[in-house]
């Protein structure tokens, strides 16, 4: 994390540890299990149980169409065998009661999805501040969001703007800021960030933060690498697990450092200088 | 008989969502019988009939819908219990912001649509003010953050409500909404509408709110399209 993302993190604490009524939330241990549905096919999935424990990020990988948001959205609604993959979501070993499913003051998940359209016909602080106050937490957080995202994208984003009009990478870099301070669930499920236009990850890092679980969706080799384990999809189904290898983590090292390299060559490029 | 009135805007998923509310409820062991009412045109009754359950169409052509659907509650209760069902569901055209077709002592379910944005809640009036449940779709078209500002005013244009976000393509939430209607008790006794009709030239538009037929008075369409005037 940047000196300035962290500085601003900092802030934030102060002001959630005044405002959130449920920090022991935090404190209790947590384990997300997914048990096996079926595939596109109605085939079983070959992977029959999968628990996570907090502090782990783990990553979905798989072709286009092989089922992976699909996945995602199991994890995000609890699905209760309820949805067309027939897979169930345990919290702690249990089904989890109606009310963490629905209430978002109650809710164990955040969610960064593909869709980032804006709908809302609204100025950026007004919906900030609104959706702080749907999470129970102080309005007063938006202007936190808004510095946090200005630290991961390049154009800044103006609180008196309106959401429709925000960039791609503008809106990414806000979703994910709202996450870490707004929603700041113990899970976090990431669908792509790759294509966000943004820190990808600084982003990671950040929504990561202690003790959470991050499920990621992604196609991208650092970021796939960065998770503990990854799970396979394939037709709508869950192939296999695969723990990243010692060789694997020496290649993580690796990406990392020319992943560095193309990020500085792009903002030399991005802020009209010549590269040398 | 339980009696379920589904209104909410057109396009807004109310068909969806019931279709699988309907595959829910009859895989526990219950007999839903359908009623939909529309203005104009309708093919929502093929849709339903897939299902394999007693499902009739009213067309209210130059009757008000909503006062056609209310006009009609008795015969659609007598016509689903022929039918031998226990449930009436009754999905309405879902036009008229003004009014809510919902008698006291049906489910009142407001199905209405994530992507019209977070001001819509606050413009649908009665249909959503007066509701039971507030059935939130296309929810998978937006972000999560956006979900939420939008379940906030739904609870600000009614605090009551039960909220349930539901996907009319996957099921997600059905189950939800044919576990409320199974435990919703049985009609009983006179009905009335939950809400004041506005002021206009029918018996419901001068301010009947009993549902009973013989209360009505006007140009009167029922079900099977005959129109009488009744009155002096």
């Amino acid at each position: 994390m940047s000196q300035m993302t962290s500085q601003i993190m900092n802030q934030v604490q102060i002001v959630a540890d005044h405002t959130a009524g449920d920090e022991d939330e935090f404190a209790r241990p947590l384990t997300l299990t997914i048990i096996g549905g079926v595939d596109k096919d109605g085939k079983a999935d070959d992977v029959d149980e999968i628990e996570i424990p907090r502090g782990e990020i783990i990553g979905i990988v798989g072709p286009t169409g092989s089922g992976k948001s699909t996945l995602i959205a199991d994890i995000e609604q609890f699905a209760l065998g309820d949805t067309p993959s027939g897979r169930k979501i345990l919290i702690n070993g249990r089904v989890p009661d109606s009310e963490l499913r629905s209430d978002p003051r109650k809710k164990l998940v955040a969610q960064l999805s593909q869709n980032m359209h804006f709908l809302a016909d609204m100025s950026v602080i007004d919906f900030l501040r609104m959706h702080a106050k749907s999470r129970g937490k102080d309005p007063d957080l938006a202007e936190k969001v808004i510095l946090l995202a200005n630290t991961l994208t390049g154009e800044p984003i103006n609180p008196a703007h309106q959401l429709t009009i925000l960039s791609g990478g503008q809106s990414r870099a806000l979703m994910t800021a709202d996450i870490a301070v707004i929603s700041d669930s113990p899970i976090v499920l990431i669908d792509e960030i790759e294509n966000a236009g943004i820190k990808k990850q600084e982003a990671l890092r950040l929504l990561a933060g202690e003790g959470k679980i991050v499920v990621v969706v992604t196609h991208d080799p650092m970021l796939a690498l960065m998770a503990s384990r990854r799970i396979v999809m394939k037709n709508g189904g869950m192939t296999k697990v695969i723990s990243t290898s010692e060789q694997e983590h020496r290649v993580f090292k690796d990406i990392e450092k020319v992943d560095g390299w193309l990020t500085s060559l792009r903002e030399t490029i991005r802020q009209g200088e010549v590269v040398a | 008989m339980k009696m379920i009135v589904v209104a909410g805007t057109p396009g807004s998923g109310k068909t969806s969502v019931l279709m699988h509310a309907v595959k829910d409820l009859l895989r526990a062991g219950l007999r839903p019988a359908l009623v939909k009412i529309d203005c104009m045109w309708t093919e929502d009754d093929t849709r339903f009939k897939r299902l394999n359950v007693p499902v009739a169409v009213g067309l209210s052509r130059d009757m008000c819908p909503d006062h056609y659907a209310i006009y009609n509650v008795d015969d659609m209760l007598q016509w689903a219990e022929d039918q031998g069902a226990d449930i009436l569901l009754n999905e309405t055209a879902g036009l008229c912001l003004r009014c809510a077709p919902y008698p006291d002592k049906a489910l009142a379910v407001c199905v209405i649509d994530v992507t019209t944005g977070p001001n819509s809640p606050l413009k649908v009036g009665p249909l959503l003010t007066t509701a039971d449940v507030a059935v939130m779709t296309k929810g998978d078209l937006v972000s999560q953050a956006e979900r939420e500002v939008f379940r906030e005013r739904i609870l600000e244009a009614n605090p009551r409500c039960r909220i349930i976000e539901a996907n009319g393509l996957s099921g997600k939430g059905s189950a939800e909404l044919a576990e409320l209607i199974r435990s919703w008790p049985d009609i009983s006794g006179e009905m009335v509408l939950r809400h004041n009709p506005p002021l206009a030239i029918c018996t419901l538009c001068t301010g009947e709110l009993r549902v009973s037929k013989e209360r009505h008075q006007g140009m009167l369409r029922h079900l099977d399209g005959f129109m009488e005037y009744s009155g002096e």
